[in-house]
């Protein structure tokens, strides 16, 4: 499994992460934190006209490579996605845009962070 | 010989593979592995002699209560202890809310300053915090100096300033191996103490595993150690209190029920005069005090002062290995403070890697079977003062080896070559 969750793609994605840095006029920012090991996340995320989707979306955050190219790969999905369909991704969806099989659950947890905050971002909107 | 293969051996879980390596243990702050001996003592009980304490008059009922008696006899002459100075507990955090709720709850008042340190272990701070809201006492918080030593010049001047009725510290960090020095925090509490006794709780989960302990010669108030650190099972620990503290009721009971009364009316309840029984309300848990009982016997044998000696061995030569690698730099004391002084530093080694998070040099290490720590280790105000995202930690026990720490070093070369860096 370490193999898997240690291939080039993963790491290269986590050290030139997508859409990374603060968004300006963002309409909602978020963190998260993993309180098991302190590792943080904050999203920036500009709504589109109805409201409906995201339009935009910045981020910033400390972490290891699964926490960061997880949020890398779905900060670039989730632009334009409603927020319906960003509610309904799940763990598996998040292997596969990592393209790992499986994942320990302390892992899990570094690989979920993002997606935790970009749906607590929409809930408290 | 500490750390040998026959040592080793007395440990059935040590001969685990992981991912196709042999199992290298090096997280032995957050748990030990335990023996054989100490697996067997709880088989034993339960095959043997179960049957509920100081309950029944029947054989099963007398055999389980000798056994409970026995081995509480045998863990506290241990530590130096009498007895009824120790209260058995699940843990360390258990032990440490015990003094909160027994002791600080009753005796502190509004005003009064509870003293602890930037260094401390969540367990050693989040229950004063919360004794602070119940009671009204204030928390002050002693530093650290750049090499994650106590600043004892800043408990002098708290000392000197603050109205103090308790100083609560770690023995030895889990996250730094400080050790600290418990004579020198005693001298300058008796040098500052005025009509109102100062007392001192010393959090002893990272020094009783290492060092010998000896309550009376300590001469701290409260001691506060985890069974499951030192090669017993988890589910038990104690709190060591002075015996002039329970006896004139400063330390009072805290759980309440069966057992721990003498007589018990509708308008009223007497507690068990009998120090010993006094703090075990409900059934204990009899099997894991068999087994720490089991656990303290065979560290006896081993003989804590050559295990601390050989701990000191294994820092030292962690040290030397990791110092070597350039992206690693050590969190913690790495010299001692005089020339000629050994080292004030037990238990653990743990460090920063320059390019490499501390989750993924972790999941690397495992993946050569080696287990090791990543985090914060449960001490977030000393990680937060320093900067530090978190932290990798290896960590010893009396089966570590040299050969483990080459381990080590071998899994840290494979991070460079995942990493390229
Ligand atoms: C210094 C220190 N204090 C307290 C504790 C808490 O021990 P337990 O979780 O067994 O209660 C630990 C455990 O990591 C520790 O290292």
């Amino acid at each position: 499994m370490t193999d898997d969750l240690y291939r080039e793609t993963i790491i290269t994605e986590a050290r030139h992460p997508q859409n990374y840095g603060p968004l300006e006029g963002a309409d909602i920012t978020q963190s998260q934190v993993n309180p098991s090991c302190g590792d943080s996340i904050e999203v920036y995320v500009k709504l589109d006209k109805e409201g409906q989707k995201i339009a935009d979306l910045g981020w910033e955050g400390k972490g290891c490579v699964v926490s960061m190219a997880s949020m890398s790969f779905l900060s670039a999905k989730v632009k334009g996605m409603s927020f319906v369909k960003i509610n309904q991704l799940t763990t598996d969806d998040l292997k596969q845009m990592l393209g790992v099989e499986e994942i320990t659950l302390s892992r899990e947890k570094c690989m979920m962070m993002g997606l935790m905050a970009i749906q607590k971002a929409l809930r408290d909107k | 010989m500490l750390g040998s293969q026959m040592l080793k051996s007395q440990f059935p879980i040590l001969s685990r593979y992981i991912n196709d390596k042999p199992l290298v243990y090096l997280d032995n702050a957050a748990t030990s592995q335990k023996p054989q001996g100490v697996i067997t003592a709880i088989s034993n009980y339960y095959t043997g002699h179960n049957a509920n304490v100081h309950r029944g008059v029947h054989r099963l009922s007398d055999e389980s209560t000798a056994v409970f008696e026995e081995s509480r006899n045998t863990i506290a002459k241990f530590f130096g202890a009498d007895s009824q100075e120790l209260i058995i507990t699940r843990n360390a955090t258990e032990a440490i809310n015990g003094v909160a709720y027994g002791w600080a709850d009753h005796i502190l008042k509004e005003g009064d300053v509870i003293v602890t340190s930037l260094m401390e272990h969540h367990a050693n701070f989040v229950v004063w915090q919360e004794v602070c809201k119940r009671t009204g006492a204030k928390l002050e918080l002693v530093g650290v100096d750049e090499n994650g030593r106590l600043r004892l010049d800043e408990l002098r001047q708290k000392l000197e300033i603050f109205p103090i009725k308790l100083v609560a510290l770690v023995h030895v960090s889990n996250a730094t191996g400080t050790v600290n020095s418990v004579k020198k925090i005693l001298q300058l509490i008796k040098q500052h103490q005025k009509d109102t006794p100062i007392r001192l709780l010393i959090d002893g989960a990272q020094s009783a595993p290492h060092m010998p302990i000896n309550f009376h010669q300590l001469g701290a108030d409260f001691y506060a150690f985890s069974g499951h650190k030192m090669l017993g099972p988890m589910g038990v620990g104690g709190l060591l209190v002075r015996k002039e503290l329970l006896e004139s009721g400063e330390m009072s009971p805290w759980l309440f029920g069966g057992g721990m009364i003498f007589s018990v009316l509708p308008a009223q309840t007497e507690f068990n005069p009998d120090l010993a029984e006094r703090f075990v309300a409900g059934t204990p848990d009899v099997a894991s005090v068999v087994g720490l009982a089991a656990a303290c016997e065979y560290l006896y044998q081993l003989d804590m002062r050559k295990i601390e000696q050989h701990d000191r061995e294994l820092v030292l030569y962690a040290l030397e290995k990791l110092q070597q690698i350039p992206e690693i730099k050590i969190i913690g004391p790495v010299k001692s403070l005089q020339t000629g002084q050994q080292l004030d530093r037990l238990g653990s080694v743990a460090f920063l890697h320059q390019a490499v998070h501390a989750h993924d040099v972790a999941q690397i290490l495992d993946s050569e079977g080696i287990a090791v720590r990543s985090g914060h280790h449960c001490t977030m105000p000393l990680h937060n003062y320093f900067g530090w995202q978190a932290t990798t930690r290896v960590s010893f026990q009396v089966y570590t080896s040299k050969n483990d720490i080459d381990s080590l070093v071998r899994g840290l070369e494979k991070i460079k070559q995942v990493f390229k860096s």
